[in-house]
This record gives structure tokens, C-alpha cells and sequence, in this order.
């Protein structure tokens, strides 16, 4: 689809789109931002593994209608989430269901992604647009999502459910916003799923800002387990205030073609990060993590741990970069990337990149690429696990000790279906220590 | 039970097995002793089925088979067991897991019930006490930050809830203290009944006076140069390997 032709839709609708008239401006910058950029191509380093070159020349429904859904709970059961947990359903970028009631308390205000357009303006100030085309157009098109505010020292105990279903059978572009702020000295955690799709390839842009105030704290876990032919690229962008911190664990699954954004900037002394991330890919899927941490102010640490499992003709991208800003001192980064093939047909592009420009500085970082473990097999065989098993479990293994705990449960089903695993089939599968 | 007969074994066109020769019968303890690098943890590993060894001459019988010719897998599930001189470490596995797994894979293959958690607890329970094994090991990742004691403990202990017909145990005694050394060697003697075969493999004689063998045999390039009674080992001892190895040289 052309820039012209986006315009044109653009333009026709824009009077209807939520946030009036102030923010019709924005997405009129940002839509320029977009055209001058154009979608990503692989001539730039940031995509050097990853072509969009598919979107770019699909013509997608950019303003889907709103799906007629008759059963959400069911879209949670599918999803794994549990029935009375606090959620919020989106299909196709639409708001369908609201399970949140008053299970958080009144410490979380959610507001719907119009209402906090109309009340706070746009999610990001054109001028953070450059050199995120994606996210542009993101801002230009956005009808849906969700804003949600946890009020300085609020302690929310339960986690907070946004399932973005695809369900569409038409090809559609959905760009969902999603934003997170958390007050200061505040701790909330957050799980987004991304799942559907089933065999229909549509696209599903996301866009996700979080702000951590001083001393706050977020964990925060996106779950994508979409069908085979989904596409999906997503910018989250976090800032971290004073002492604030912040987890992530991404866990991809599904998808056809991913790029995954996730940009973190150590904005004030004494923030810190942990990212983590469970890459799972497999027949002509192409899965691709580029990691941003940026440790602007002093006394900032930054923990970067990814994994991926790639089986036959599978294709994954780690990309960590590490930037530290000059002048600052007692900045701490660690990386390491982890990536296990399952067969010859299996890729994985992994690169870390440091730009140190100061001093008192400890960094590390390390790669390493390749198959199980031949001693850890022999050891398990030797005690009369039949080899097929032993590779099924230390495959699950490989994955599970990067989960410290069960965030969710489904990851084992999955593997074991994506990769086709044995498992030694007489007990209940509890291997994580 | 097991019959090794003119083994040659190569590992990257380096000799390390020579024609070696070794009967063991049911009930019998042997040990086998021999200076570094005279192949004694080759034999071990195998007998347990390891890839990277090729087997250039000579046969192996376990209970009237053909043992070469069976996956690691299936040679546990007839019953053998290697106790490892370096227990590997899987993190995200915990001790529990595995060894349930793997008794109930080897029920399996000999075609007896599987245990049921409960059924499984009780098995263990004993061993543990006897091992002297805290019950927080049962969630931990197996051998993962262990100590070197701890994780001979743990071979001890699979080889206690496996209740193997031929145990191999490849230098179970290095770097343990003389506290753990005793665990150890309580775990062994429990196992030790007139259907049950041994072989210990180990440079030093410590653990022998623990766990008394019915035969000691030296190793020395690749081939036994010396048997005899439990004697031999202390004899060892005192003077050491250099004599056999000149002995069987001038011979």
C-alpha cells in the first residue's frame, strides 16, 4: 500500500477518530513523519534481518469494523489466563470485554485510548516519531487501546490482563496503543497477550509507552501466540525515573513475521532494568528482538537476558544494544544471549553492541549458538531416559530457566507442540527448579 | 553377569583400551585401580555407552548380551548404572524430576507398574536419610551448584533409587572428605547383595577400605597387568604403580 493511498484514508476519516481536533494535528505530523520515512528496509542496519517488504506492498483494511464477539471469556480461557483474573479483551483492536471491576483496587485508572486522548493528548510528541517509522504510523492511524494510571504508592497485588485478539479473516492493519504509567513508589505488574490470527494474515502494529516515576515498579510481560501467517510489530518504549524499575519478559511464540522494539531509557540515578526475552521460532517463521537500553543518568544498571529456541527453517534476530551516555558514573550492563538450534535449517542472527562513552563502567555481555548439550544427554539417557525424551525435557529446560516462575503456565504445551517434543510421559511435567 | 573380553578402544586414533579382559560375577565387587590416564574412566564410559569411543576389537557380554549393541537408554533399563566421576550439572531440572523419570523409564521398559508420586516419595525418603540429603535437594536443578560432595552424594543416591544389577562407579571417592567419603561408602556396602555386581573405579585405596572388593585389578596402558585379592590395594598403596608398570613392561 503506498503512502498516497494511507493519506487518502487517512484524510477521509480523520474528522471521526478519536481525540479531536488537537490530536488531528499530531497525526498529521506523525502520518509526514511516516511518509518522509517510509516503511523500514533492509538496506538499513536496524532491519538488515528483517524485510517488510510484504506489508509494504499489502493493501490492508486500515479501518477495520468492529467484530461481533460472543464469547470473551472463552478468548481468555484460549489465551490461558485465568477466569476471574482482572482483564481487559481487545479483538481486532477493539474493546469487547472488561473483567477488571474492582479487582485492583482504586489505586488503577484505566481509561479507554479516546478518553486519554481527549483528557492528555497523543502517546508520543511527534519529535520522539524520527527514526521510528513504525511508530508513526502508529500514532497517525491508533483508534483503540488503553491507558492505565497507578496512582504514586499504590501497591496493586493482583496482575492486570490486556488480551489483543486477532480475529479478523480480512487482512487489517490494527495499531493498538498502550499506556503505562506508574506513580511514584508504586508497583504494579502488568501481562499483554497477543494471540489469533489462526491462518489469516493480518497485521498488528502495536505501539506501548511506559513511564515509571521515582521509585516504581513494574513487571511487565508481553505473551505473543498468535496463529502461523500473523504479522506483528510492536515499539514499547519505557522511561525510568529515579530508583525506579522495571522487568520484562517477552515470550514470542507464533506469528509468521515479528519485530519486536523495546527501547529503555535509564532517564535518572538509580534506575534499573531486567529484560528478558523466550524466542521461539520454527517453519518460515521469522522472529526478531532488537533491544535498546540506555543508561542516560548514573548509577544505572541494565540486565539484558535472551534465549531462543529455533527448530527447521526457523529464523530469529537478537539485536542488544547497550548505549552510556558520557559523564556518567557507576553504570552497570550485563547481556547475554542464549540461542539453541534444533536443526541444521535453524538461523540465528545475534548481535550485541556497546557505545561506552565513560569510565567507571561494568559491562558484560556473551553469545553463545548451538545444540544440546551432548554430556547433559548422555547423563540423562544413562539413567534410562529413552534420547528422544532427554532432548524434549532439556529443550524445555533451556527455556524454563530463563522463567524464573510460571507466568504463564502454557509455555511448556507450546513447546512441546512447536518443536514436536518427547517428554518422559509419565508424570506431570515440573521441571523448573 | 558381565564379560569383557580383548576390548581395544580408540579415542581420535589414540589406543586407550588394549585388549583388555575383565569377568565379573553376580555378587562380585571388583575394583580397578591404576595410575591417571591408563583408562580406567574409559572403561567406564564405555560400558555406559558414550559416543566418541570406537570400539576396534573385542566384546562385551552383560547378562548373556551383546552390551555394544545397546543404546545407553537400554543398558540402564537391564540394569546398569554409571555412577559419573563428573556428575553433569542441568539447570532447570530439578533432582526430583529426574529421578522419578528415570525410574519410572525403567519400570516402563521392564514392563512394571510406574510409581505414582506418593509411591515415589517413599522410595526415596529412606535413600535420602541415608545419603544424608536434604530434602530442599529434591527442587534444586540437578547438580547444579553443588558441591563436589553433594554431587557424589546424588550419584549415590540415583544409584540407591535405581537399584541397578551392575553398578560402574568411576572414581566415586575423588574429592571427598573423609566424613562424606563414609556416606558414600554406606550408600555402596547398603546396595551390596548376592545378585548385585560392582565395579569401583578409582585411583585411590580410601575408598576400598570402606567398601572391601572380592577382586583388585590394576590398569596400565590400556590393559589389566595385575589381579588379586583385596590385598592388592593396600600393597598399592604403600608403594605405589610405578613397580607394576615395570614389571609388566619387562614381561
Amino acid at each position: 500500500m503506498t503512502p498516497e493511498q494511507m493519506q487518502t484514508q487517512l484524510e477521509t476519516r480523520l474528522a471521526d477518530l478519536p481525540g479531536g481536533k488537537a490530536v488531528a494535528t499530531t497525526r498529521e505530523a506523525a502520518f509526514a513523519a511516516f511518509a518522509k520515512q517510509g516503511f523500514p528496509t533492509r538496506k538499513q542496519e536496524a532491519w538488515r534481518y528483517t524485510d517488510l517488504k510484504n506489508i509494504a506492498d499489502a493493501e490492508f483494511e486500515l479501518f477495520a469494523a468492529e467484530p461481533a464477539v460472543a464469547d470473551p471469556s472463552g478468548l481468555l480461557r484460549a489465551a490461558g489466563i485465568d477466569a476471574d483474573a482482572a482483564a481487559l479483551v481487545f479483538v481486532d483492536g477493539y474493546l469487547v470485554a472488561d473483567f477488571i471491576a474492582d479487582k485492583l483496587g482504586d489505586g488503577v485508572d484505566v481509561s479507554s485510548l479516546a478518553e486519554s486522548l481527549e483528557t492528555l493528548g497523543p502517546l508520543m510528541a511527534t519529535n520522539e516519531l524520527n527514526g521510528q517509522p513504525l511508530a508513526a504510523l502508529n500514532v497517525a492511524f491508533a483508534r483503540h487501546g488503553v491507558r492505565i494510571q497507578v496512582s504514586a504508592g499504590s501497591q496493586i497485588g493482583e496482575p492486570m490482563h490486556l488480551l489483543f485478539v486477532s480475529e479478523s479473516t480480512l487482512p487489517q492493519a490494527c495499531q493498538p496503543q498502550i499506556a503505562i504509567d506508574i506513580g511514584a513508589n508504586a508497583r504494579a505488574e502488568i501481562v499483554i497477550h497477543f494471540a489469533g490470527g489462526g491462518e489469516h494474515s493480518s497485521w498488528v502494529n502495536a505501539l506501548t509507552r511506559v513511564a515509571l516515576d521515582a521509585g516504581a515498579h513494574l513487571r511487565l510481560s508481553r505473551i505473543q501466540d498468535y496463529g502461523s501467517a500473523q504479522t506483528h510489530t510492536e515499539l514499547t518504549d519505557a522511561r525510568l525515573g529515579a530508583d525506579a524499575a522495571l522487568q520484562v519478559l517477552m515470550i514470542d511464540v507464533g506469528g509468521a513475521l515479528v519485530r519486536n522494539d523495546l527501547r529503555v531509557r535509564l532517564s535518572e540515578p538509580g534506575a534499573s532494568c531486567e529484560l528478558a526475552g523466550l524466542l521461539l521460532c520454527a517453519d518460515g517463521q521469522h522472529v526478531d528482538d532488537h533491544i535498546y537500553v540506555d543508561h542516560i543518568a548514573a548509577h544505572t544498571t541494565s540486565e539484558q537476558r535472551f534465549r531462543s529456541i529455533i527448530g527447521a527453517h526457523g529464523r530469529g534476530v537478537f539485536s542488544g544494544k547497550v548505549a552510556v551516555h558520557r559523564g556518567t558514573r557507576g553504570i552497570s550492563a550485563e547481556q547475554s544471549s542464549d540461542n539453541l538450534l534444533l536443526a541444521d535449517t535453524a538461523e540465528i542472527n545475534t548481535k550485541p553492541e556497546l557505545e561506552i562513552y565513560a569510565d567507571d563502567v561494568k559491562c558484560s555481555h556473551g553469545a553463545t549458538v548451538g545444540e544440546l548439550d551432548e554430556s547433559q544427554l548422555f547423563y540423562l539417557c544413562s539413567r534410562g531416559i529413552p534420547e528422544a525424551a532427554a532432548r524434549g525435557l532439556l529443550t524445555l529446560a533451556f527455556a524454563r530457566t530463563l522463567l524464573a516462575d510460571s507466568v504463564w503456565p502454557q509455555i511448556d504445551d507450546r513447546l512441546v507442540e512447536k518443536f514436536g517434543l518427547a517428554l518422559p510421559a509419565d508424570i506431570g511435567w515440573s521441571p523448573s527448579a | 553377569m558381565l564379560v569383557i573380553d580383548g576390548l581395544h578402544v580408540r579415542v581420535q586414533d589414540r589406543e586407550i583400551l588394549d585388549g583388555l579382559s575383565l569377568s565379573v560375577g553376580p555378587g562380585e565387587v571388583h575394583a580397578i585401580m591404576g595410575p591417571n590416564g591408563s583408562g580406567k574412566s574409559t572403561l567406564a564410559q564405555v560400558l555406559a555407552g558414550r559416543d566418541g569411543y570406537e570400539i576396534t576389537a573385542g566384546r562385551v557380554e552383560y547378562l548373556g548380551e551383546d552390551l555394544l549393541a545397546l543404546s545407553p537408554e537400554e543398558r540402564a533399563h537391564a540394569g546398569l548404572f554409571l555412577a559419573f566421576q563428573y556428575p553433569i550439572e542441568i539447570p532447570g531440572v530439578n533432582n526430583a524430576y529426574l529421578l522419578k523419570a528415570a525410574l519410572n523409564a525403567q519400570r516402563h521398559a521392564r514392563g512394571e507398574p510406574e510409581l505414582d508420586a506418593f509411591e515415589f516419595m517413599r522410595v526415596i525418603k529412606d535413600n535420602m536419610k541415608l545419603m544424608q540429603i536434604h530434602e530442599d535437594f529434591l527442587t534444586r536443578s540437578v547438580n547444579t551448584g553443588f558441591s563436589g560432595g553433594e554431587k557424589k552424594r546424588n550419584e549415590i543416591l540415583q544409584m540407591l533409587t535405581l537399584r541397578p544389577r551392575l553398578a560402574v562407579l568411576d572414581e566415586t571417592d575423588s574429592g571427598l572428605d573423609v566424613d562424606a567419603l563414609k556416606v558414600v561408602a554406606n550408600g555402596i556396602n547398603s546396595l551390596r547383595d548376592p545378585q548385585r555386581s560392582m565395579i569401583l573405579v578409582t585411583h585411590y585405596e580410601r575408598l576400598l577400605e570402606l567398601v572391601e572388593p572380592d577382586h583388585v585389578h590394576v590398569l596400565a596402558r590400556g590393559k589389566i597387568v595385575r589381579s588379586g585379592d583385596h590385598t592388592l590395594a593396600r600393597e598399592l598403596d604403600e608403594r605405589g604403580y610405578e613397580w607394576i608398570q615395570q614389571e609388566a613392561q619387562s614381561a
